[in-house]
């Protein structure tokens, strides 16, 4: 025991100190999100103390010392006889507890006692504290950063499943993965493209999707099959660093090759005026496309998940994956279900893009690098190796990439916190593989490696 | 009239010479065992047959055909099949779905398959109760009767076994040995790799002595059974 | 030509490429007169990869951790020395040392807890870590406004929310160039012709280097003394440790030797490294942004490492001519060789894995392993 406590270095101390840190400010962003309050209506933000004497004949006079619409970060703090103008929805500062509508206020003449600068309300009202004031974001908004979530996370899945089964039956964590996901997208984007141009896309939205998915899927799984026999089957045998480095080389080669034939800059994709549109229920907007996303990303799961567990070829795949040589003993061949499994990961990574470009709607060559990273951490939040690990990782991932920014960012007073996602994403993936390397679903891992 | 037919064998692992010329014959319908110490090249020998590893020289002949170069998993269309060392079940396939593995080269002949699963069935009735249990949670015995039965699904014509009685209670040895008799009796010829010299030498009709890769006595059971140094360092007589 | 090469003494050899390089710049000036700048340049460059190149190849190519994130060593190095020398006027050879120890204090605490992780998983951690400072530094101190809501630090809101620190996206320019300063010699000195040859200049009592000549000297000599360096490391117990750690860890643990400071220690040290190679190259190009310190910058250090030669150091001089100087090199000939360049380094890669996985000049030892890794997986067929 002494020796284990002898063990902790004060390096040790510090990164736990650090991580403690981040969680109490992630909670405490958490709470203070979700307990900040905006104003409902035009008006000026007060202490209730302040006015509760006010009345139609005493109006009480109040000094302004500021203004904040839509969006402000409050900056300033309403002290005694204060007052701060706010515009509805806007962030209300620091001691406000009450907002009295504009219709209840004047604007005084400001000179009196000469002070020309300062600018005076007077309230005719004693409005009751907490009147007028709401959360910042309502439940429409979660639910729709939920819905959100739940597309970018289906894509996630897609693209995290192709990761997860070549490590299933390799050991081998795929880094070109994402330039395969890139080059099926790529190129979808052009026949897209025409199809929009020629107006097909608009005359026969379903048929023209359905060749686009399948030129992506194509090319996609035309690509990872190709690379799995150039830059990988040669080296099965080779210490591990070695394919490491030929994904590394052939994620390079296939990004500057798609830079090179067709340009380094965005590429549009096109609106499909049959996908764009939304439900509107209440308060809450919906778009079509989020929905759609995320229904086609889990039907294509369920596919994938029949795949492997009913069809002949599947159980051949997972019989690879358990034992090379006892697979050979059956029959199977073993370099055919390899190669079979990249072809599907590819393709459902071809299919992941298509969708990802539809509410994306640019394409480049770089466009595999963040979702690919983020796929990875999708497959190994759920355990990389398990099938349903990926799936589940990768909508979490989403979800959470969509809310958590807001939740634990904006009631600290982070500007535009969507923008920190990236690094949300990032932490998380250091984070599980610092405490929890197997996944939060995986077992399999461990079991696999003795 | 000879099904399998070895002529001098080399085989390597890399620069490690595993095998130094091996040469074994196996007649249609005999029980033929190769016994011999750790590491002296028996289950190397059947890695070979199976094509797992390739011979650097020598011959591998199969009802006529040369298996030399055949890939691994053509070898069991030929009619060999093999229940790997170590009872290689796949642990997170159920028992149904194991057998169903090595049925894997009749391809969608449904009828067949179900025949043959109805045959495993019947030898080992332990692995109906247990037909739908993931394999990785059967005890011992049970994966082992499960690495024979999914070997006996292809239909095989040469059955070879790699030391099934490594980790087993002997009452457990005793019945699986009787099993493999029985299987023998409906027609399917068995190579059997094993250490526990007095079973195998009982069961088989002929037997190989390997050491560090070379053989170095063969003759009938009874023969082997018979011989000084046999009994001396596999049978441990004195 | 390798037989040759050991033919001949050693030392000889090595005497006559430091005059060699020694007169690189003034052999340039005769040859190309107006225009030999870009090729003292290009050395330069040459020189500063080299040195990232050599820091990782203590972490990569040593204690075989796979790191493709050392990009944000190098960014924590330039940028510490930026910030302190625009808004302190600290000089910059004062923040030599000190942009390597900032490098490798970030380097231990963050490289602490995934000392653990496996290969490949280690990989994509430090590719994490990489793009979260390249993140952090575009989006500059304002994400840290909450800082002011601790109670007693309230100041911070304001501070935080107005302060420039990294500059965000357009990154920190102006910073100073290195001087030593020589008193009253300068008056003297002043208007000696040499000094304008050797890129140098006199101010405030102070020799300044302003041209690519001078910093070329700052480097080689840099350069020289870390090649000296790396190879007293590469003899010493630390580094046998090292190698016995690529080789095998757990034999490493049996043996005694403490793995986990062995590697944080191979982090640091490279880190520090890479954290001077970072205040060299701000203070020479003066200008420098988050961009600069992209996941391709990891990535290319990373192929100069494993091209040149795992865990030898001509081969990471060899890797740097290959990645660096080369393309520099046809690109006199062919047009737009630029944009072909990370093609073709991306098919170098496959191709030498495939054919010859040990790289150009590869250290004895790791070819060593790679044999013996070949076999062992043959034999680990044997079941």
């Amino acid at each position: 025991m002494r020796q284990r406590l002898a063990r902790i270095t004060i390096v040790d101390l510090v990164v736990w100190g650090i991580g403690l840190a981040i969680l109490a400010v992630a909670v405490w962003g958490v709470i203070a999100t979700v307990t900040a309050r905006a104003a409902a209506v035009d008006g000026y933000a007060v202490r209730q103390a302040d006015i509760a004497q006010a009345s139609q004949e005493k109006p009480v006079r109040l000094a302004v010392v500021g203004a904040l619409k839509l969006g402000d970060m409050p900056d300033v703090r309403v002290k005694k006889g204060v007052a701060v103008r706010v515009a509805a929805g806007a962030r209300l500062p620091r001691g406000a507890n009450v907002v009295v509508p504009l219709e209840d206020t004047d604007k005084a003449s400001s000179a009196r006692r000469g002070s020309s600068s300062s600018e005076e309300v007077l309230i005719y009202r004693a409005v009751p504290r907490g009147e007028n004031m709401g959360p910042i974001y309502g439940k429409e908004d979660w639910i729709s950063f939920f819905i959100f979530g739940l597309a970018q996370g289906g894509v996630y899945a897609l693209i995290a499943l192709g990761y997860t089964m070549v490590y299933g039956v390799l050991f081998m964590i795929n880094f070109t993965h994402g330039e395969v996901f890139m080059s099926g997208t790529y190129i979808a984007s052009y026949v897209a493209n025409a199809f929009a141009r020629s107006g097909f896309m608009d005359e026969q939205p379903i048929i023209a999707l359905l060749i686009v998915f399948a030129v992506a899927m194509t090319v996609s799984t035309c690509v990872a099959v190709v690379l799995e026999r150039v830059a990988y089957r040669p080296l099965r045998k080779a210490p591990r660093l070695v394919p490491l480095i030929t994904a590394i080389g052939a994620s390079f080669f296939l990004q500057y090759a798609f830079a090179r034939l067709f340009g380094s800059g965005m590429k549009r994709y096109p609106d499909v005026k049959a996908l764009s549109g939304s439900w509107q229920i209440g308060e809450l907007k919906i778009l079509h496309i989020h929905v759609i996303v995320f229904v086609a990303a889990v039907l294509m799961m369920i596919g994938l998940y029949w795949f492997v567990q009913r069809t002949k070829t599947g159980k051949a795949i997972r019989a690879v994956a358990e034992d090379k040589d006892v697979a050979a003993l059956m029959g199977i061949d073993v370099d055919r279900a390899i190669v079979t499994t990249f072809a599907v990961g590819a393709a459902l990574a071809g299919a992941a893009g298509v969708l990802f470009a539809l509410y994306n709607k640019q394409v480049t060559h770089t466009m595999g690098f963040m979702p690919g990273i983020k796929a990875f951490t999708a497959a190994v939040l759920g355990g990389i190796g398990n099938i349903p690990g990926a799936m589940f990782g990768g909508l979490f991932l989403g979800i959470f990439e969509t809310i958590g920014p807001t939740l634990f960012f904006d009631g600290l007073g982070v500007p535009s916190p969507s923008q920190l996602k990236d690094v949300i994403a990032f932490t998380m993936l250091v984070v599980i593989l610092i405490f929890r390397p197997t996944g939060i679903m995986g077992e399999v891992l461990t079991e696999k490696k003795a | 009239m000879a099904l399998l037919e070895i002529e001098n064998l080399h085989t390597y692992y890399g620069h490690v010479h595993a095998l130094k010329g091996i040469s074994l014959t196996v007649n249609e319908g005999e029980i033929v065992t190769l016994i011999g110490a750790n590491g002296a090249g028996k289950t190397t020998t059947l890695r070979t047959i199976s094509g797992l590893l390739r011979p650097r020289e020598g011959r591998i002949v199969f009802q006529g055909e040369e298996l030399n170069n055949v890939p691994a998993h053509e070898i069991v269309y030929r009619g060999i099949s093999q229940a790997p060392e170590g009872r290689a079940v796949f642990t997170t396939l159920t028992t149904n779905e194991n057998l169903s593995m090595g049925a894997y080269s009749l391809g969608g002949d449904k009828e067949a398959i179900e025949e043959n699963r109805r045959r495993v069935f019947k030898l080992f009735p332990r692995l109906e109760e247990r037909k739908n249990q993931i394999a990785g949670t059967l005890s011992g015995g049970e994966q082992q009767m499960l690495a024979i039965g999914r070997a006996l699904m292809a239909r095989p014509k040469l059955l070879m076994l790699d030391e099934p009685s490594l980790g087993l209670a002997p009452m457990l040895v005793k019945a699986i040995f009787q099993t493999i008799r029985e299987i023998n009796e409906q027609g399917v010829t068995i190579l059997l790799v094993e250490q526990n010299a007095r079973a195998a030498l009982k069961l088989a009709d002929k037997g190989y002595v390997l050491e560090t890769g070379n053989i170095v006595l063969e003759g009938t059971a009874e023969e082997l059974m018979g011989d000084e140094r046999v009994r001396k360092a596999y049978l441990g007589e004195r | 030509m390798k037989d040759f090469i050991k033919r001949v003494d050693a030392r000889w050899w090595y005497s006559a490429v430091a005059v060699l390089a020694i007169l690189y710049p003034l052999i340039m000036i005769a040859l190309y007169g107006q225009k030999s700048d870009r090729w003292i340049q290009v050395a330069n460059f040459f020189f500063i990869y080299a040195l990232l190149g050599l820091s990782l190849n203590i972490i990569l190519g040593y204690a075989g951790l796979f790191q493709l994130g050392h990009a944000a060593f190098y960014a924590v190095g330039a940028y510490t020395t930026a910030i302190l020398s625009t808004q302190f006027h600290i000089p910059i050879l004062v923040l030599l040392p000190i942009s390597g120890l900032v490098a490798m204090v970030f380097a231990v605490l963050i490289s602490r807890p995934i000392l653990h992780l496996r290969g490949d998983y280690l990989c994509i951690v430090t590719i994490g870590f990489g793009e979260i400072v390249r993140i952090a530094l575009r989006n500059d101190v304002k994400s840290l406004v909450f800082l002011g809501k601790i109670p007693g630090l309230g100041f911070l809101t304001d501070a935080l929310s107005d302060a420039v620190f990294t500059g965000g996206p357009n990154g920190i320019f102006g910073i100073a160039r290195p001087g030593i300063p020589i008193g009253s010699l300068a008056e003297r000195i002043k208007d000696l012709p040499i000094l304008k040859v050797l890129g140098l200049a006199v101010r405030d009592h102070s020799l300044v280097l302003r041209g690519h000549t001078a910093y070329f000297y700052l480097f080689l000599a840099f350069v020289a003394f870390t090649i000296f360096a790396m190879r007293r490391l590469e003899n010493s117990r630390l580094g046998r440790a090292w190698m016995c750690i690529r080789e095998d860890e757990l034999a490493a643990e049996a043996m005694g030797i403490d793995t986990v400071r062995a590697k944080l220690l191979a982090f640091a040290i490279g880190a520090a490294w890479a954290g001077v190679a970072g205040n060299l190259y701000a203070s020479w190009v003066t200008v420098i942004a988050p961009e600069t310190f992209s996941f391709w910058e990891s990535c290319i250090m990373f192929c100069i490492v494993v091209l040149g030669g795992t865990g030898s150091i001509p081969g990471v001089l060899v890797g740097t001519v290959g990645m660096i100087v080369l393309p520099e090199l046809l690109r006199t000939w062919l047009a737009n060789i630029q944009q072909w360049r990370m093609l073709a380094f991306g098919t170098a890669m496959i191709v030498m894995m495939v054919f010859r996985p040990e790289g150009f000049w590869p250290s004895r030892r790791f070819r060593y392993e790679l044999e013996a890794a070949r076999e062992e997986v043959a034999g680990a067929q044997a079941g």
